[in-house]
């Protein structure tokens, strides 16, 4: 600090290593207490510890996470090349270049995710702009930014720098394609890096223009739709992970033939490049995928600079621009009090990206099945519906509860009105049994795609509607007698999640119990004789039961736990 | 506390109050009243306790001990009915900063119960008078800290409450602001409505209170019109005076702090 005025020197890269930490811990910080501000009796010293601890936990979390995919990913070309598994020598080279991409895209894919959640706060904090008013030269101001930026993730891009590129050397024990590993990898981080500034500052002026026309309404749905897709293929792709490397080869067959068009379009030019650079044998050599891997590295390289000056511009408030507003009439539309709360909890957890995912948790998770049904044939039995609905709905009610933090910081003031807290808790429950919709939704299309035995099978999948209600409702219930003694108040999730998990699984449970009556009433029906058709109906008469007294339960816990 | 009571009593009645949060002792013994037709002033510096006070009368913060009486309803054991009675303008504008004023209004209405025609009505003189056009459809996380606080406002004086509890509402407003809203707190007042003022600042409590209770680390060092006030700081001298001084003119102390600091600033100088 000695003199600063007089000469500018550059900062070093320990320098800025230090101050970006300090940047990035600061937006952790500033999003974690955005978040506990219900919470009373917390003092703030306490939080900043938690929140160092948590930003550590999660960390260690997210490399555990992506190192356990680096060994998949090294595995499965260890496989392919090795014949372990059977894939066919001249398919050898389509299946290891289009692993190599996919899991490209999947690093893309996540770290783009990932980022978006935080990016917004992180302009909004306007820690990013730090540098902009201190004496510092414009490039060591935009590094800074940057760096604050890329820290957020920084366990996450070394891992996967580190990991990827080790785990396709011990798959291939090639020191060029380790190399040319490493290089793709690289790449891809600095392009994901510059893809979410991209969409985070279309968000971010999208959020500071008017909120309430229909188009930007639309746009707030289709930037949702598009993490929901990058999360989507991500955990799909893990829950495959059993029978990933089949279906890749099936992938792969069907798309031998148009490999010379791939070979242009990421991540697919940079499966192959590392694909011939390994050299596998087979591997037709398409120059332009190596063309194509150098104008990624050029955009990568423009996309890396630019996005160091924009960060540290955005936070000074230079780049967003905000639409013209057209002034409404002052209205108001007044609606019964249980549909008024649920409309606004809708609202807002569509328009956090967090929380908009989850309301495609229940097709998510029924993926993987009706992957299986797509390979069977002939009539799909009520006993496979049964399974395929079972999941998402325990899922569900295990997860309710989470949604007491949909409105985070507005709960503080939802607590001002009188509203009682059966009406609060009620609207939650609505909220978790508006994504149970999807439920009977998948299994009707995959009626269409291949007969049903039974009616029932669909009468069951709707019956999931009223057992996720009942089931959320209850547990609900249960957690505002634990943690507020029957009142609801502000708190913080990571101070419960012990409270939670327990609450949950016994939500889970209750909505397992009319699952579990279902097959134990065919059981024993079929067992005495009756027809198949019969057994089913008796079964899901029991299922009804089963929620029906799930629903008396909640009523009378409600009425006994909850103080107004 | 008579069943009697109920619906009619007198808007604010706090007896003994005591919150402590662990060892800290937030509010400690504090009792006064609010009456129909009057603005009562909640007067004392930083951390004094004032917006535990006021959680409490609100029915957001249950008391370690002593009774809050709110129109004759206890606030904990009958928050609903409390809650219905008053309008609170919270000290930091707790808003849902997704949703927009329309959205926002549209919910707090619907949630009150109130009759659309009305809400309208109201609505559309309070949007003018605060001009607030403009700012109706965008999103509350997009709006400046007093244009939040112009929210808050009106949203606790859409059910046109019959008590208005106010923690310090005048932060962020600008001056033509501030005027509306006091203009709107004498309108309130005409109606024999009660309104519970917290400031740390004296001239506000001044201007607008017809009684203060000046508090200090919790507890209420001195009760009663600007005129009483006055005239005990003058008799009693001492720690009264000391405590005051620290309630209400913090500004003088800042200055003071200042004025030292442009000092050792200039020695350094060259
Ligand atoms: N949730 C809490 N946990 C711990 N201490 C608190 C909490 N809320 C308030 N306090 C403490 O109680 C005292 C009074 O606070 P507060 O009522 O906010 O004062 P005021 O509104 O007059 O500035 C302060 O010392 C504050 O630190
Ligand atoms: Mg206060």
């Amino acid at each position: 600090m000695t003199d600063t005025t007089s000469r500018q020197e550059s900062l070093g890269l320990r320098e800025i290593w230090r101050l970006s930490g300090m940047i990035s811990f600061e937006v952790q910080f500033q999003s974690a207490l955005e978040m506990s501000q219900g919470a009373f009796g917390q003092s703030i010293e306490k939080q900043i510890k938690k929140a160092r601890s948590n930003s550590r936990v999660n960390k260690g979390m997210v490399s555990v996470f992506t190192l356990v995919l680096a060994a998949t990913f090294g595995f499965l070309v260890w496989a392919a090349l090795s014949g372990v598994i059977g894939v066919s020598p001249d398919l050898q080279w389509t299946t290891v270049a289009l692993t190599v991409s996919i899991f490209t895209l999947m690093n893309f894919g996540f770290l783009v995710f990932w980022g978006v959640m935080q990016v917004t706060s992180f302009i909004s904090s306007g820690a990013a702009s730090i540098g902009m008013y201190l004496p510092i030269s414009r490039s060591d101001a935009s590094k800074l930014a940057l760096f604050g930026f890329i820290r957020l993730f920084d366990a996450q891009i070394i891992t996967i720098i580190v990991a990827f590129p080790i785990a396709y050397f011990v798959a291939t024990f090639s020191l060029l394609g380790f190399l040319s590993c490493l290089g793709i990898t690289v790449v891809t981080m600095a392009l994901a890096v510059t893809m979410m500034l991209l969409l985070a500052i279309y968000f971010h002026s999208k959020i500071q223009s008017s909120g309430g026309s229909r188009f930007s309404t639309l746009i707030r749905l289709v930037f949702t739709l598009f993490f929901v897709m990058a999360i989507m293929g991500f955990s799909l792709s893990i829950q495959l992970i059993s029978f990933i490397l089949p279906i890749i080869e099936a992938f792969a067959i069907a798309l031998t033939p148009y490999w010379s068009w791939l070979a242009i379009i990421f991540p697919f030019s940079f499966g192959l490049v590392v694909t011939q650079a390994t050299g596998v044998p087979g591997t037709p050599f398409i120059w332009y995928a190596a063309v194509s891997f150098i104008v990624f590295l050029l955009l990568a390289v423009l996309g890396i600079r630019w996005s160091g000056g924009l960060l540290s511009r955005i936070g000074a408030g230079a780049v967003v621009e905000t639409g013209p507003t057209i002034i409404q009439p002052v209205t108001v539309t007044v609606s019964r009090v249980g549909v008024a709360v649920m409309r606004k909890d809708l609202r807002i957890a569509f328009r956090t990206p967090g929380q908009a995912i989850m309301f495609f948790l229940p097709v998510l998770m029924m993926l993987p099945f009706i992957f299986q049904f797509f390979e069977g044939t002939g009539a799909i039995y009520v006993m496979d519906i049964l399974i395929l609905i079972t999941t998402p709905a325990t899922m569900l009610s295990f997860f309710a509860i989470f949604f007491l933090s949909v409105e985070a910081r507005g709960m503080a003031f939802t607590l001002t009105l009188p509203l009682k807290t059966e009406t609060i808790l009620r609207s939650k429950a609505q909220l978790i049994t508006c994504m149970a919709i999807a439920i009977p939704v998948v299994v009707f299309i995959v009626s269409l795609l291949r007969p049903l035995t039974s009616w029932v099978s669909l009468a069951l999948s709707v019956s999931m509607i009223p057992l996720v209600y009942v089931a959320a409702f209850l547990s609900l219930v249960l957690f505002t007698r634990i943690i507020g003694g029957g009142r609801l108040v502000g708190f913080e999730i990571s101070q419960h999640i012990g409270q939670m998990i327990v609450v949950g699984m016994l939500a889970a449970t209750l909505a397992l119990i009319p699952l579990g009556l279902y097959g134990l009433t065919w059981i024993f029906m079929a067992s005495l004789g009756f027809t198949i058709d019969m057994a089913h109906l008796g079964a899901l008469i029991s299922v009804w039961l089963g929620i029906l007294f799930n629903y008396l339960l909640g009523k009378i816990l409600a009425s006994r736990m909850l103080l107004d | 506390m008579t069943g009697r009571l109920k619906g009619n009593g007198e808007p604010i009645i706090a007896r003994n109050l005591v919150r402590r949060f662990g060892d800290k002792v937030a509010v400690d013994d504090l009792s006064f009243h609010v009456k129909a037709g009057e603005i009562y002033g909640l007067l004392g510096p930083n951390g004094a306790g004032k917006t535990t006070t006021v959680k409490m009368i609100a029915g957001l913060l249950p008391p370690t001990e002593g009774t809050v009486e709110v129109f004759g309803f206890d606030p904990i054991t009958n928050p609903i009915e409390v809650k219905q009675r008053i309008g609170l303008v919270p000290e930091d504008h707790i808003l849902y900063k997704s949703l927009t004023p329309r959205e926002f209004f549209d919910f707090v209405a619907s949630v009150r119960r109130l009759k659309p025609a009305m809400v309208r009505q109201r609505l559309h003189s309070f949007v003018d008078a605060f001009e607030l056009q403009e700012y109706f459809d965008k999103p509350i996380a997009a709006l400046s800290h007093g244009t939040k606080q112009k929210i808050s406002v009106i949203s606790a004086l859409l059910h046109e409450p019959k008590l208005l509890i106010l923690d310090e509402p005048l932060s962020g407003l600008d001056a033509r602001s501030a005027r509306v809203l006091k203009d709107i707190l004498n309108f309130h007042l005409e109606n024999d409505g009660g309104i519970l003022f917290s400031s740390h600042i004296l001239e506000v409590a001044e201007s607008l209170c017809n009684r203060i209770g000046i508090i200090d680390e919790g507890r209420m060092v001195a009760e009663g019109t600007v005129k009483e006030l006055r005239k005990m700081v003058k008799s009693v001298g001492g720690s009264l005076e000391e405590v005051f001084l620290r309630a209400v003119q913090q500004d003088a102390e800042v200055a003071a702090t200042v004025a030292a600091l442009r000092r050792a600033l200039k020695e350094t100088q060259q």
